[in-house]
């Protein structure tokens, strides 16, 4: 059982579910970093599910319902940054009705575009794309280099934030925003701007991770596809410290557990099914209890900003 | 002077925002090729025009109140308890304990009682994990209350298929509890209980408890921010830990009534979208006694009125997701527009 390919295929399953979690939690990062905390996170990667899987059912391209997906996720940010940033309502309130409206939305569309059918409408899944060399190094080639181009997008992704936040202009007026939004407005940088652009670039990553299950895992759309995974990704990006690198860690993570479980789930082990099912969840439950409080937090996290002085 | 829009009234806003709602759902309705009128008339006044729809009406409202009671808690102290659905299927379990136990053989009727406290007690410990996480980790209850209703689905989902199957061991659910403890009809050959009566109780006792006790005064303090809750004096990590416990706990009693009531057995499905709704419930009602009720009223016509629609117009039943996001969403730009003056922090 522990063999050499049974391992490669458990730490290919790993990067393949922990890919979504990687999008969806560097981009709650960026929104998190700017102060604003974007509960939305799993509406907008199961709106950019739902329609990368339409608009790729329609044009037969992937890429177009890649991009799609995406552009729909960062879109549908504005209403959120919206009422939460410009309105000043609680934002995590916005968010938990944005979730309620989307779970709405997109299981309504479904069911107006593709009727109640006995088979469920299906796409053809992304196709892999082995690294030339690389993906001949024993196991990590298999396990890491043989995935699909949208699992390496998120780890360059993450890689590519995290160097933009630490170390680059726009990365500390970002940080700054969500630390002193006062002192950034004085220093001149546009407070409600940067928060919107933040939350779009959020929604755009959210809406990567929520084309993906659809795009390049599943192959079919279905209520409630992303069970909550945006909700980990938040998680993720408490335990990550905002910091998109230690989130990739964590996402690679759960994604092992998850792996770990579906694969559990087939073995004739006496155990219910339903605890391998509850596992990843609990584990993201407990490492919030092991790794919990943390001082990382933005300072201005969620607070209304209020442009003209108190 | 006064500005239209501070003279513009609560009611008003949430009245334009319904108004704005329908406008957009009925594009929805459109897009399936439905005609707008006729599918809101099924929405909106079938249920109210017919004995069995009443009845519906009124089964659906009942854990809608009782669970919206537990999510204004929660809201009244700042915090948002997105664990509904896993303290109801906690709460349904605890009850089904008592119920199925041989106690309840002897003891008839009474043990209810028991019932009741079990299936409080059961949602207060589900919610009082998010509240000790919120309390001593700082975690954010809306995410850890949210993962644990994936624990107590599956939790019941392995139970009704292990050792709670019924006998013949066919279908996921457990057996029936006994006819003398289910909860008495209000409204002959409808599902409408007696439970309803219990609803209206609890939002008696909410309106006592949040707005005249202290216990209730110093939850709102912390609902109006940290900082102030810790300049007076308030422990808020046992309010937290306390008030996610007790909103876990309304939830689970109705996950108590509804196996009463309605389905009198446990099953998977049981908690469906309750208890996000009751959050909505609690928001659309603006925390407010008499609001709760005409929220979960409104909430449980929808719901009522979606299963006319979507048999008669062929109209999705999803779209009262839809209204319901919507509604709130503009209720929120509406009052932001109304109250110029905002607490600074809030949750």
């Amino acid at each position: 059982m522990l063999s050499g390919s049974f391992f490669a295929a458990l730490l290919a399953s790993m990067f393949r579910m922990s890919t979504p979690l990687v999008f969806g939690a560097t981009g709650e990062i960026v929104a998190e970093r700017a102060g604003v905390i974007n509960i939305g996170l799993e509406g907008q990667m199961l709106l950019g599910a739902f329609v990368a899987f339409c608009v790729q059912f329609t044009t037969g391209s992937a890429t177009v319902g890649i991009l799609c997906g995406a552009l729909a996720g960062a879109v549908s940010t504005l209403p959120l940054t919206g009422l939460g940033v410009c309105r000043r309502q609680n934002q995590s309130v916005v968010g938990i009705m944005f979730n309620i409206l989307m779970v709405g939305l997109t299981s309504y569309l479904y069911r107006a575009f593709f009727g109640v059918a006995l088979t469920a409408p299906s796409i053809q899944t992304l196709p892999a794309l082995p690294i030339p060399l690389l993906n001949r190094i024993p196991l990590l080639g298999e396990a890491l280099f043989s995935q699909n181009a949208l699992v390496y997008l998120s780890i360059f992704l993450a890689i590519g934030t995290w160097f933009v936040l630490s170390k680059t202009m726009l990365g500390l007026r970002i940080r700054a925003v969500g630390e002193n939004p006062r002192a950034a407005q004085a220093a001149g940088i546009s407070v409600i701007r940067t928060r919107l652009g933040s939350m779009c670039f959020a929604g755009l990553l959210g809406g990567l991770g929520g084309s993906f299950l659809t795009v390049a895992y599943v192959g079919r759309f279905m209520d409630g596809i992303t069970s909550g995974r945006g909700y980990i990704a938040l998680a993720i990006t408490i335990l990550g410290r905002w910091n998109p690198v230690v989130a990739l860690g964590g996402a690679l993570l759960f994604g092992l557990v998850d792996a770990f479980q579906l694969r559990a789930q087939a073995m004739s082990v006496p155990i219910p099914y339903q605890f391998f099912v509850m596992l990843p969840y609990a584990v993201v439950l407990l490492s919030i209890l092991l790794m919990g409080r943390n001082s990382s937090e933005p300072k201005a996290l969620g607070d209304p900003y209020e442009k003209e002085g108190r | 002077m006064k500005g239209w829009r501070e003279s513009l009234p609560k009611w008003g806003v949430i009245l334009l925002a319904g108004v704005l709602s329908l406008a957009i759902g009925s594009v929805f309705i459109l897009v399936v090729g439905g005609n707008p009128l006729a599918a809101y008339r099924q929405l909106l006044l079938v249920p109210m025009s017919s004995k069995s729809g009443f009845g519906e009406l009124l089964t659906n409202m009942t854990p809608l109140l009782i669970a919206g009671v537990g999510m204004a808690i929660a809201r009244s102290a700042g915090l948002t308890n997105l664990g509904g659905e896993g303290q109801i299927y906690m709460g349904a379990l605890g009850m089904f304990l008592v119920c199925s136990s041989d106690l309840a053989d002897t003891v008839g009727k009474p043990v209810l009682l028991l019932g009741a406290v079990v299936a409080v007690a059961f949602g207060a410990f589900w919610g009082s994990i998010s509240g000790a996480l919120k309390a001593f980790f700082r975690a954010n209850e809306i995410i850890t209350s949210l993962l644990l209703n994936y624990i107590a689905v599956n939790f019941i989902g392995y139970l009704i298929r292990g050792p709670l199957q019924e006998p013949s061991g066919m279908v996921p659910e457990s057996s029936k509890i006994g006819e003398g403890l289910r909860l008495a009809k209000l409204i002959a050959s409808t599902r409408a209980h007696t439970g309803i009566v219990l609803a209206i109780v609890l939002i008696v006792l909410y309106e006592f408890f949040i707005y005249r006790s202290r216990v209730g005064y110093r939850i709102r303090v912390l609902g109006g921010g940290e900082k102030a809750a810790v300049y007076s004096g308030i422990p808020i990590k046992w309010y937290h830990l306390g008030v996610m416990a007790l909103s876990g706990g309304i939830a689970g009693l109705a996950g108590g009534v509804e196996l009463l009531g309605v389905y009198y057995r446990l099953t998977e499905t049981m908690a469906g979208d309750i208890g996000f709704t009751a959050v909505v419930v609690a928001l659309l009602g603006m925390l407010h006694p008499v609001g709760i009720v005409l929220a979960a009223m409104l909430m449980a016509l929808l719901n009522t009125g979606a299963q006319f629609m979507q048999v008669i117009s062929g109209v999705p039943i999803t779209l009262v997701d839809i209204l319901q996001g919507l509604i709130v969403l503009f209720v929120l730009l509406g009052l932001s527009f109304q109250l110029p003056q905002l607490k600074r922090k809030e949750g």
